[in-house]
Formats: structure tokens, C-alpha cells, sequence
């Protein structure tokens, strides 16, 4: 029974669906409900058959209206012909049998309003909403100057009772659809924040690598070209001799190490840019010790600049990770920048098969974090230097988690920091 | 000669490093490598050159720091940056920390040789006594580097890793250093030396 309505729940108000499709869908339980308990309580106070018809065949267009939306997905029809049956029809032919005025009727007035507004778009919004204002007042008037072809009500009690069941309704109705919308409102603003962090800091991570990248390449440019203005000069005076040969090669070996560190920062640039252009997730195969490998390639350098060793460690046999290349790229790049910045001279790295899951381990010398804020290291906005933002190492763990993994942090005993990531591999994916 | 002097280049990247030695020794000069702060501090307590070309990022330092020591103990040394582009703020922090000129990667050989010859003579034109004893000007550029460091006691694989030769290359020059000055002396070498050297 559980397990029904759960599932019940998932088909018609289900995270997936478009907001307006499961206001509609809650619109149209209410209907089935609102007019099964009206229908059988009118019935029971009044004996009236009319009634009793009426709200029978709410019950029934609602069943089948919300079977047709969800079987047919033709959400804007069924908008409409609600719209038409409901607002037009029903709600008209209830307040001429039920009281007019006198009772909650006009309420419902309101909510028709509100959700058409809510429901339709553009053009098509005006035209119904403004036929509704012009229906709804003629009714209001056709009610005061005919009184003998509308039912009113005269029991002071009944007033009130089809007042509060039908204040009850509405308010329930609105209430629910706003507070829906106000939710899912939140919900994506705050997707959309976190998407705008995540690709500034991919923008920020753009910049360092270039800025890096492009301080890297101008060293074997700087041997290039002192290397052949001296051959040329060399071969100008006395010929060619072994050393101007071996000057040469040094050349063309510094023009493919160059290609070489062109072509891996391109890459990354590149596919990071795709990332953030289409922010579309793509779960493609990724070989870990490959993209950790290509990654210390153009970080050793720089981090051999700064007068610090890099080492990468990677096991045999490293299962495949179903993923995105582009934000694995940006978590191992973030957390070895986060080690090289901190390292007092050793930074290592490894990576290791754990089963069928992946471990990327990277610890460093450096001074490690003060206990009071490693607890926090990973919400976002704390951080241990103070220039940070604080939103690197929680994009990393946002990365580790959508990989079916985690990331953790601690202080080695001695000196410095360890962080391990854990990657699901491809198998339990 | 006019156009002797010691020029310590300080340069983290070898083969530059190599370049420039190679270039400036073809020029008749004497020269002192060094790949960090901490490896030209033990060179110019060798011997104080004339002439220094310092980078500014090297692996444990900066270049700006060993210039305010050579300062110190070398007093007026001309200085010459060499140094990427992108550090030239860093240059003119330099410059006005006491440097005297500055040039940036990618560089013209030509231009480079021609400063430093610049700076040479302007430092030969003020002596008044040779940079070199007599004997030592018997000696090849590369030859006088390796005997720099042979007086010391070192034995032959720790001169290679000062100059950034190979152990082979050092050895054919002390044997140069030692038939030049008609040392023959095996147990004697190294004290005859410092005293034919003057130094």
C-alpha cells in the first residue's frame, strides 16, 4: 500500500517533472477530491441530486484528465481544456446551482484566476484570463438582477459551512502551489549559483595554467633561440664541429618538448572551455593514471620552479572511471596547486587500485591545517589561507561524490597534509 | 690582455647555463657556474667576479636576494638581470635594488655578449693590476676554472658537479693545468698550484 503511494507520488509530483505539470497534477487530485467530498457531503445535507451529478462528473474529468496529461504528455491541451471544462463550465454551473454569491463559490473565482495565470503563457495567458474576469463578473450581476434563475442560499449556517469547506480548499490549493513554486524557485537559484562558482573557478583554473603554461614555454623558446643564433654563428666562423651538431639537436629536442607541453595544456584549456560553455555532464571512460600523469607533466616544471618535487606514483592496472575527464582534470588540478602551494619541499602523488573503486592520494610536507578549521575544509568559504576563496575544495568534493566517490582530508602525523580521493570504477558504476 | 675578467652566471636551466658559458669563454673569459642562490654563494667565496648575470626565479631563491649579499662582499660587481619577460617587474625592482642593466628571455646572443664585454671593459679600464697572475694567464678559460676549484682540494667528480662538466672533460683540464705550469709532483699538485696561481 506504501509502496503504491510512493510510487504513486513519484508519477505525478516526481523531482523530474516540470513545475507547472505537477501543479497540474495536484490541481487535479484536488478536483477529485474537493469534488468527492462535496459531492457525497451536499448529497447528505441536501438530498440534491443535481449536486451530487456535478460533483460526480469533476471526479470523473479529473481522473481522466490527469490519466490523459500523464499517458498523452500533451501538457499545454490539457491545460487548456481544463481550463475550458473546469473554469468555463463547471465553475459557472456551480455557482447558478450553489448558492450564487451567497456561498464560497466566488472563491473559486479567484483560483481560476490565479491558475490560468499560472499555467498558460504569453498571449494565450490575457485572452483566458481576461474571458474569466468578464464571465465571472456577468455572473456576479446575471445573479443580482435574475435571482429567480440561480439557487441562493438562505440558511445562515449552510453560508457559513460552504464558506469555510470552500476557504479551506482554496487556501489549501494556492497555498500548496505557491509554496511549490518558492521551493523549486530557491532550489534552482541555488543550482544556478553553485553552476556560476563552479565555472569561475574552471575560468580561474584556465588562468592559472595558462599564466603557468605560458611561463614554461618560454624557456626552451629562450634555448631555441639562443641555441641557433649561436650554431649559425659557430658554422659562420669554423663550420660545423660535434658541438654545434650537439647544439642542433638540443634545438630540435626543445622544439618537441615544447609541441609536447603545447599540445597538454591545449587539451586541458580546451575541454575545460567545452565543460563550461555546455556545463553538460558526460559520462565518457577515463583512465585516472592517465590524466594524473598528463597532469604532472605540466606541473612538475612549475612546481620545480618554485624549488619543490613532484613524484607520481601510479599502480598496474587501474580500473577505467565512468566520467567526466574535464572536472576529474579540475579536482587532481586543484588539490596538487592546493600541495604545491603548501609543500615545504616534497609533494607526492599516487594513485592506487582499491578493488574495483580508485584511490588518488597526494601528501605533501608543508604545515599542515589548523585542527579548528579541518573539520570545515570542505564547505564552502572556509579555507586555510586567507587570500582563498574558500570554493576550490568544495567543488572537489561535489566532483568526488558525482564520480561515486569521496574525498578526505587530514593532517599527517609529523608535517603536512593528506588528501585521498576515492573514484568508483568503471565495473560498479 | 684588456679583455680578462671572471663572470658568474647564476642560471637554473642547464642548457642556457651551458650557452652562455660556452659563448663567453670564446670570448676569453673566466667562468663561474651556478644553478642556485646557494651554489653561487659558495662560487664568489671562490673568487669575487667582475661581472655577475644573475636570473631572478631560481629553485631556492631569488636572484634579487643573492644580489643585496653580493652587495656585501663583492662591493660595486656590475650586475646584469637576465631574466623572462614577465618578471619585469621584478627587473625594475632589481634595477633599483642596485642592478645595472637587464635582459629578457628570449635574448639576442649578440646583445648579451656585447653588455657583458661593456661591463668588462668598463671594469678592466679601472684596474690597475691584471685580474690574473702571470701564471694563471698561461691558462685557458676553462682550464683557470677547474684549477679555481682543484686548489681547494676537490677531487675531480666534486669540481664536475661546480662546473657542470663531465668528470672526463674536468680531468683532461687539470692534466692541461698541470703540464701548462710544469707541475709534475703527484702528492704536491694542489699546494704548487695555489702558490703558481697566486691565489
Amino acid at each position: 500500500m506504501l509502496l503504491l503511494v510512493k510510487k504513486m507520488l513519484n508519477i505525478f509530483f516526481g523531482k523530474g517533472l516540470e513545475l507547472r505539470i505537477r501543479l497540474f497534477n495536484i490541481l487535479a487530485c484536488i478536483g477529485f477530491a474537493s469534488g468527492l467530498f462535496s459531492g457525497i457531503y451536499g448529497f447528505i445535507i441536501s438530498a440534491n441530486l443535481n449536486n451530487l451529478l456535478l460533483n460526480l462528473a469533476l471526479v470523473i474529468f479529473s481522473a481522466s484528465i490527469l490519466w490523459y496529461a500523464t499517458n498523452s504528455k500533451n501538457y499545454q491541451r490539457c491545460y487548456v481544456i481544463t481550463i475550458i471544462i473546469v473554469f468555463f463550465i463547471i465553475f459557472p454551473m456551480v455557482f447558478i446551482n450553489l448558492g450564487s454569491y451567497t456561498g464560497g463559490i466566488p472563491m473559486f473565482f479567484v483560483f481560476a484566476v490565479l491558475v490560468t495565470v499560472f499555467m498558460l503563457t504569453g498571449k494565450k495567458m490575457f485572452v483566458f484570463v481576461g474571458m474569466e474576469l468578464v464571465l465571472y463578473t456577468s455572473l456576479f450581476l446575471y445573479a443580482y438582477f435574475y435571482p429567480e434563475n440561480v439557487s441562493h442560499i438562505s440558511n445562515e449556517i449552510t453560508i457559513v459551512v460552504d464558506n469555510i469547506v470552500v476557504f479551506l480548499i482554496v487556501s489549501a490549493g494556492l497555498s500548496a502551489a505557491m509554496a511549490a513554486h518558492i521551493h523549486l524557485f530557491d532550489k534552482q537559484n541555488k543550482e544556478l549559483e553553485a553552476a556560476r562558482k563552479q565555472s569561475e573557478e574552471y575560468a580561474k583554473m584556465k588562468g592559472e595554467l595558462f599564466a603557468e603554461m605560458s611561463h614554461e614555454m618560454r624557456t626552451p623558446l629562450t634555448v631555441m633561440s639562443a641555441y641557433a643564433q649561436f650554431a649559425v654563428e659557430q658554422i659562420r666562423v669554423s663550420g660545423a664541429n660535434e658541438q654545434t651538431l650537439a647544439d642542433l639537436s638540443t634545438i630540435s629536442e626543445e622544439a618537441k618538448r615544447l609541441a609536447e607541453m603545447a599540445d597538454g595544456t591545449l587539451k586541458i584549456l580546451l575541454s575545460s572551455s567545452e565543460t563550461a560553455q555546455t556545463n553538460a555532464w558526460e559520462a565518457m571512460p577515463v583512465d585516472a593514471g592517465d590524466l594524473a600523469n598528463r597532469l604532472m607533466r605540466l606541473l612538475t616544471p612549475v612546481a620545480r620552479r618554485k624549488g619543490k618535487n613532484l613524484t607520481l606514483f601510479i599502480e598496474d592496472g587501474i580500473p577505467e572511471i565512468q566520467g567526466d575527464a574535464d572536472e576529474l582534470t579540475q579536482l587532481l588540478w586543484n588539490i596538487t596547486q592546493n600541495a604545491v602551494t603548501h609543500a615545504r619541499s616534497n609533494i607526492e602523488m599516487a594513485v592506487r587500485a582499491d578493488g574495483a573503486a580508485i584511490t588518488v592520494t597526494l601528501k605533501d610536507d608543508g604545515y599542515g591545517i589548523k585542527p579548528d578549521i579541518l573539520p570545515r575544509i570542505f564547505e564552502r568559504g572556509v579555507s586555510g589561507g586567507e587570500e582563498k576563496s574558500g570554493i576550490g575544495l568544495s567543488i572537489c568534493r561535489d566532483i568526488a561524490i558525482k564520480h561515486g566517490g569521496d574525498i578526505s582530508i587530514q593532517n599527517e602525523p609529523g608535517a603536512g597534509v593528506c588528501v585521498s580521493v576515492t573514484l568508483k570504477g568503471k565495473a560498479e558504476l | 690582455m684588456n679583455n680578462d675578467g671572471i663572470v658568474l652566471l647564476l642560471e637554473d636551466n642547464i642548457k642556457i647555463l651551458d650557452l652562455n658559458r660556452r659563448m663567453l669563454e670564446k670570448e676569453g673569459l673566466m667562468v663561474l657556474v651556478a644553478k642556485t642562490v646557494a651554489e653561487a654563494r659558495e662560487r664568489i667565496k671562490l673568487a669575487i667576479p667582475d661581472v655577475a648575470v644573475l636570473d631572478i626565479m631560481l629553485p631556492d631563491g631569488s636572484g634579487l636576494d643573492f644580489l643585496s649579499e653580493l652587495r656585501k662582499t663583492g662591493g660595486n660587481v656590475p650586475v646584469l638581470f637576465l631574466t623572462a619577460k614577465t618578471e619585469r617587474a621584478d627587473v625594475l625592482a632589481g634595477l633599483t635594488a642596485g642592478g645595472n642593466d637587464y635582459i629578457s628571455k628570449p635574448y639576442d646572443i649578440d646583445e648579451f655578449r656585447a653588455r657583458i664585454m661593456g661591463f668588462i671593459r668598463l671594469v678592466n679600464s679601472g684596474k690597475t693590476k691584471p685580474t690574473l697572475s702571470k701564471s694563471a694567464s698561461l691558462l685557458s678559460v676553462s682550464e683557470l676554472s677547474v684549477a679555481l676549484f682543484a686548489v681547494k682540494g676537490m677531487s675531480n667528480k666534486e669540481i664536475a658537479d661546480r662546473v657542470y662538466l663531465s668528470e672526463s672533460r674536468v680531468k683532461t683540464c687539470l692534466s692541461g693545468v698541470y703540464r701548462k705550469l710544469g707541475i709534475a709532483e703527484e702528492q704536491e699538485k694542489r699546494k704548487l698550484l695555489a702558490e703558481r696561481l697566486e691565489i
